[in-house]
């Protein structure tokens, strides 16, 4: 479904991705894999379309979208949780997630992905008048992944959801997911956790100074001696 | 002697000329929440909302006040035009381009304006003039009513807009968190334009109000956006309800520097109060955080 092929992206002079190629299928619970600087964010940030790659191509259905504003790629079904959660702190839990729904087709469905991310996180709906700010870091999570679904993503992107959370809320947040995925939503997760990511994934890319440098399977990435090295540490 | 009624009437013309500044400033504002963007050339708008109202309430004879829709649409359109041409184009990049394009376009309508109306100052003729009601024992010009209602009018629909409605809450989201309002779905580039006809249209009004009360010339703009300045940052960059009680604080303590030490302390005044802000409190009256 989603097919980025030999993409190079640069911050100004400074090249951040280089030859980077990854495909995701329909269905499939993929995590991109690196340390902090590697490029993962880099990576999400290009296929919303906040970045441009310079060369290269982003498919989404066969259909080209890495020259489209980045609005136009959420109507086409792709949604993006960002790293550090990046709600609107003024706003109330509702009108967080409403913000979500405000593209043509969601819009006219508004009601029904509400009462689904409430009954996926019964929490947001006994806090929705309350101001996200006041909202715990575990609670902030789930409404930023409960906003980017009210968009009724195909694909959903997530850019560290461990980041500041601690094991407890983390199994939540990874339970939800699979719980998406079962709903049919395929999800890309960015970690530098490796224990959560092997926790989720069914397919693995390792990700190294803005180049892909492994990929496969997550129990041929659990074998991988230069991965164990490297990120399990034993 | 001074009464106490005098002191009351200056207050009242303090209120008026902080009317003027409330459309002039919570416009500013609202550009700099959302978009970043510092629009030097805010003030042109409401000098051409003014000239607008002007032109038509002359050439027809009619009620300036009906030509208020009017000053609206070209003082929003010239916005639109702005960020269309100009501001859009070079957004995120350095302040000072954003500094010259805004400069450049004050100059542009500033000349436009003397070309059009020459270079007199003008007063837009009201039926209300010498008419005058009494509350409480003060007289009320019926032209200095309609400017506090009508700014009143305006900054309530203005809330409405930014608090209840669909599009307003977009704007909020923009300004509160531009990239993840992006990652969301929210075509920003139509919430910036949004943004700056809706200033602009404030604008319109507030010069259509202020030709009738005070006078109008080609090179009022600068000193108005000036102000707008002067004000956002006194009550808070990015508060829109710090650049309303600011625009009231500052109208009537430049009204009493007028009326106790005369009309070349005016400016003066105002920037003492934003001098003093900033050494006490330097995110502003409304400012949140450092």
């Amino acid at each position: 479904m989603l097919e980025v092929n030999q993409i190079n992206v640069f911050y100004g002079d400074l090249q951040a991705l280089w030859g980077v190629s990854l495909r995701v299928e329909e269905g499939e619970k993929v995590v991109l894999l690196g340390s902090n600087g590697a490029g993962k964010t880099t990576l999400l940030k290009t296929i919303s379309g906040l970045l441009r790659p310079k060369s290269g191509e982003i498919r989404f259905f066969g259909e080209r979208i890495d020259r489209l504003p980045p609005y136009k790629i959420v109507e086409k079904g792709i949604s993006h949780v960002p790293e550090g959660r990046r709600l609107f702190p003024d706003m109330t839990v509702l009108e967080n997630l409403m913000l979500g729904a405000y593209t043509p087709e969601a819009e006219k469905r508004m009601g029904d992905m509400l009462e689904r991310v409430y009954n996926m996180f019964p929490i947001l709906r006994e806090r929705r008048n309350q101001l996200a700010e006041t909202l715990s870091g575990g609670e902030q999570q789930m409404l930023a992944i409960g906003r980017a679904l009210m968009s009724n993503p195909k694909l959903l992107l997530l850019d560290e959801p461990s980041t500041g959370l601690g094991p407890i809320p983390m199994e939540k947040v990874l339970n939800v997911l699979e719980q998406i995925n079962k709903e049919g939503v395929t999800i890309l997760l960015v970690e530098q956790n490796v224990h959560y990511a092997l926790k989720l994934a069914e397919r693995v890319y390792l990700l190294e100074n803005g180049r892909i440098v492994a990929s496969g399977s997550r129990d041929e990435i659990v074998k991988d001696e230069k991965i164990k090295k490297a990120y399990i540490g034993i | 002697m001074i009464g106490g009624s005098i002191i009351i009437q200056v207050l009242v013309w303090g209120i008026i000329l902080g009317c003027i500044y409330a459309l002039a400033a919570s416009g500013f504002s609202l550009i700099f929440g959302v978009t970043k963007v510092i629009n030097l050339a805010h003030g042109e708008l409401i000098m051409i909302g003014g000239y607008v109202s002007f032109w038509l309430a002359v050439l027809t004879g009619l009620n300036p006040y009906l030509f208020i829709p009017l000053a609206v649409a070209v003082s929003s359109v010239i916005s639109i035009v702005f960020y269309s041409l100009g501001f859009h184009k070079i957004m995120g990049a350095e302040k000072l381009r954003e500094a010259f394009l805004a400069i450049g376009f004050t100059y542009v309508i500033e000349n436009m304006a003397v070309l059009m109306w020459k270079e007199d100052t003008r007063v837009v003729p009201s039926p209300y003039r010498q008419q005058f009601i009494v509350v409480g024992g003060f007289n009320l010009g019926v032209d200095q009513l309609i400017t506090i209602a009508g700014t009143a009018i305006v900054l309530l629909a203005f809330f409405f807009f930014i608090m209840k409605t669909k599009w307003g809450k977009m704007a909020r989201a923009v300004s509160q968190n531009r990239e993840a309002a992006m990652m969301i779905g929210v075509n920003v580039v139509r919430i910036d334009m949004l943004t700056f006809a809706v200033s602009g249209a404030m604008a319109g009004v507030g010069g259509a109000l202020l030709g009738v009360i005070l006078y109008l010339n080609p090179y009022m703009g600068l000193g108005l956006t000036i102000m707008a300045f002067t004000i956002v940052v006194f009550g808070g960059m990015g508060s829109i309800l710090g650049a309303v009680v600011g625009a009231i604080i500052l109208g009537i303590a430049q009204q009493y520097a007028v009326f106790f030490l005369g009309g070349e302390w005016s400016y003066a005044v105002a920037f003492a109060l934003l001098i003093l802000i900033l050494v006490l409190r330097p995110q502003g009256l409304f400012g949140g955080g450092g």
